[in-house]
């Protein structure tokens, strides 16, 4: 015969159970609205029965676990993404500041410069006497020069701007790597009793997530049951709670990769060699990289070469030239040596500068009224003389533009194609893992109509005691 | 499916985030008036616009070009149309007093006189200038190219202007093509018409001698108004009439070369008008293309924003119908 003492103690154990899953489904309702939060549930079992002869009696309830309801196929796939949607977003910021500054839809840039420049040229053709036209001419050409300079030291200072984006995501790397392995540690401590931890491993899922937002990260769990966080292809961030750390330093510009002068390179801790900048793709720092060296680094050269050409050329045909003043040999641009640094240093040359009717207009000498040589010049706008001889100045420019607007515009295409992805995923993982307030408003019922119940098994218990204890007197 | 609070409001926001994009890009477009704001939005297109703008501006210079190339072709024209009345007048002075029938001594020193004052002329009209320039001298346009003797001090330089993408129109007449004329003399006639031009066209390299009367080659004279004039002043002064006689066929030589300067000199003005034209014409379908890539369309502009902020309407009253309600609400 059961005793009564035992279903005080079934009652107890469904007390305790229905109080555990309200205060789960209180802890699910105030983390509603928590970023990566995964709604917990608590595993309830049957706790061991007790054989009485011929009967096996029931003796209540036993919290078996509280967990959390999560798909880790899915993080893993969102990690995954993560990567693809930071890279596009980091190169859309990058890119978008970029072709403005190419941008000449409503005011004068480049494309326009030029043909002004030659146009003014052209115009000498009707009076190449003429001082005054020259001085306009003049102008034009420190006008164009001056264009090469803005357009130089743009693209220069959205490089910086990258650069101190790079440092800065470095930064949040080495936090969330840092943290990463912390929550390891945690995580390890509080599951050494078995059962797990779910809010900890919630957090590490976030800090994952982010990583993987930064870098292409791959995770793994190693034989000794180590959570480790790698980046792809380079080496381990996190082992358990050993971490290695990203750092910047500035580097000499590489033409090769395309780095600008001074750009950052990053580089892992305890690693040989410690550079990884070039076997970084993905992510945030993927993105900037390939922003800053390729599509930045690529318009910066062809600009390069397109003010290292233009000044050339032009002085080439200028030398050939007579002026007013009788001069010959004389170059219309300060000479450039290379192309590297060509944009940032082309100026009208010093004699230029000094006089403009050194400005050559002729073929002979003593022949003020000669105007064959602005045939020749007026030709060099219409020449292929960029490219290895396909390309005019004005294709080339052009080129470099189209070659920039088409990059951003298929970033623009992919950046909203990723953002699809990542919402439906974590669309997905919101309504397998995200708080439904209805759902616990209704647990939170039948949590509280079961400890009614509970209670009410004690009471009865209690009558039945106290039935028995007042049978004696 | 499960559908959680953070889903629904994910939902809505992911709604209102798109639409509110594609409104922005409208109101954008509505405001600038452009489809194309950044060179994203048509790569292809941007270029093309960049194309179209070069050739427009390149074309506009053209033309600028071409209406001073006229002007000053003008200046030339009138220049020619006195310098043939001055050949014409010359000539019948010539006939006149060739002869003597209608002239005698008496009358050939009087029209001497006047025959010295269309020297002067001759010579006003060869030193004219243009604002700065010296009309006949080559491309020595800053000093006077002819001596009172009608020596040529200037060059045989034609200047160039570009009235097309690399079509170029000379604007000058150079003072020997005017004045002087070569020919071969009159046993080698049959050939000469030909072979005057041929001439003169070769002269263009400035201070290089006239072809050289070589054995072999048929021997080239020169006409020079100066010298025909003055000859004719001469003849006059000392009642040569064979002299007169002889610059009769000489200036008739040289009306005929005013006339075809004339028409060379009208025939550059034409095709540069024709030049200016086909620009024009160039510009204004590239104008139109232009339009059809970089302007945004009223109808479509309009009809979108509508259709959007419809959209936008909708979604927003979705949301307040899908946010509000839970089972709180009803646990009252």
């Amino acid at each position: 015969m059961a005793s009564s003492v035992n279903l005080f103690n079934t009652g107890k154990s469904g007390l305790f159970a229905s109080r555990t899953a309200l205060s789960t489904t209180g802890h699910n309702i105030a983390n509603a609205n928590t970023e990566g939060y995964s709604r917990q549930r608590v595993d309830q079992t049957t706790s061991t029965p007790i054989g009485l002869g011929n009967v096996v009696l029931g003796t209540g309830t036993r919290v078996a676990n509280v967990r959390r309801i999560n798909d880790d196929f899915l993080n893993r796939q969102i990690t995954n993404e993560m990567k693809h949607f930071g890279e596009y977003q980091e190169k859309d910021v990058a890119l978008s500041q970029t072709e403005n500054i190419f941008n000449e839809i409503d005011n004068d840039g480049m494309n326009r410069l030029i043909s002004k420049f030659f146009n003014e040229y052209r115009k000498l053709a009707n009076e190449p006497e003429s001082e005054s036209l020259r001085a306009t001419l003049r102008e034009s050409a420190i006008q164009l020069t001056s264009d090469f300079h803005r357009i130089n030291r743009s693209l220069t200072d959205v490089q910086r701007n990258i650069d101190r984006r790079i440092s800065a995501s470095v930064g949040e790397a080495n936090d969330l790597i840092q943290r990463i392995a912390h929550l390891n540690q945690e995580i390890k401590t509080m599951e050494l009793k078995g059962g797990e931890a779910p809010d900890l491993r919630d957090q590490r899922d976030l800090a994952v997530k982010k990583l993987g937002t930064t870098a292409n990260v791959s995770l793994a769990t190693n034989e000794k049951g180590d959570f480790t966080v790698s980046l792809a292809g380079v080496g381990p961030l996190v082992v358990g709670t050993q971490f290695n750390k990203l750092y910047v330093e500035s580097a000499k510009g590489d033409p090769e990769t395309g780095r600008p002068e001074g750009g950052l390179k990053i580089l892992l801790e305890n690693l040989a060699p410690p550079n990884v900048t070039e076997r970084i793709s993905g992510g945030k720092l993927g993105g900037l990289l390939e922003s800053r060296d390729k599509l930045i680094g690529r318009a910066h050269e062809r600009l390069d070469e397109l003010a290292f050409s233009f000044g050339s050329k032009l002085n080439e045909v200028h030398r050939a030239g007579y002026s007013a003043r009788g001069t010959t040999g004389i170059d219309f641009f300060a000479p450039l040596t290379t192309k590297r640094g060509a944009a940032e240093f082309l100026r009208i040359s010093d004699a230029v500068a000094a006089d403009a009717n050194v400005i050559a207009t002729g073929l002979l000498p003593d022949s003020p009224g000669d105007n064959r040589l602005i045939q020749q010049i007026s030709n060099l706008q219409h020449a292929k003389t960029m490219g290895g001889g396909v390309a005019t100045f004005d294709d080339f420019y052009n080129a470099t533009v189209t070659e920039l607007a088409t990059a951003s515009h298929r970033n623009k295409h992919v950046l909203e194609h990723q953002t699809n992805i990542v919402t439906q995923l974590e669309k997905v993982r919101e309504s397998i893992s995200g708080v439904s307030l209805d759902e616990e408003t209704t647990n939170l019922v039948q949590y509280q109509h079961a400890f009614d119940a509970a209670a009410k098994v004690i009471k009865v218990a209690d009558e039945i005691l106290e039935t028995v204890l007042n049978m004696r007197a | 499916m499960r559908v959680s609070d953070n889903t629904s409001a994910g939902s809505v926001k992911d709604a209102l985030r798109r639409t509110r994009g594609r409104l922005e890009r409208l109101q954008i477009q509505n405001a600038t008036q452009k489809k194309l704001v950044t060179p994203s939005d048509d790569p292809a297109g941007n270029s093309k616009i960049l194309d179209i703008r070069t050739q427009a501006t390149v074309n506009s210079q053209f033309a600028n070009n071409g209406a001073m190339a006229k002007n000053r072709l003008q200046f030339a024209d009138t220049a020619l149309n006195e310098l043939y009345d001055i050949f014409v007048r010359a000539k019948e002075i010539a006939i006149n007093q060739s002869s003597g029938a209608s002239a005698s001594v008496d009358s050939r020193l009087g029209v001497a006189q006047e025959v010295t004052a269309l020297y002067q002329q001759l010579l006003s009209i060869a030193n004219r200038r243009v604002g700065e320039q010296y009309l006949f001298g080559g491309f020595k346009t800053l000093s006077a190219p002819y001596t009172p003797t009608g020596e040529y001090r200037g060059d045989n330089g034609e200047m160039p202007i570009e009235i097309q993408k690399g079509v170029y129109v000379p604007i000058n007449v150079p003072g020997p093509v005017a004045f002087q004329i070569q020919r071969y003399k009159s046993e080698d006639q049959a050939r000469s018409p030909a072979a005057v031009d041929k001439t003169q066209n070769s002269a263009a390299a400035p201070g290089e001698p006239p072809p050289s009367e070589q054995q072999g080659v048929p021997s080239i004279e020169t006409i020079d108004a100066f010298k025909e004039i003055d000859a004719l002043r001469v003849g006059l002064l000392t009642n040569d009439t064979i002299t007169i006689r002889d610059t009769m066929e000489r200036l008739d030589e040289l009306i005929k070369n005013t006339i075809t300067v004339r028409a060379k000199v009208s025939a550059r003005s034409n095709s540069i008008d024709q030049a200016i034209g086909a620009s024009e014409k160039a510009d204004l379908s590239n104008a139109e293309l232009a339009t059809q890539i970089e302007d945004a369309d009223y109808t479509e502009l309009w009809s979108n924003l509508a259709k959007e902020e419809t959209i936008l309407r909708s979604s927003l009253s979705a949301a307040q119908k899908l946010i509000q309600p839970t089972l709180l609400d009803f646990l009252k």
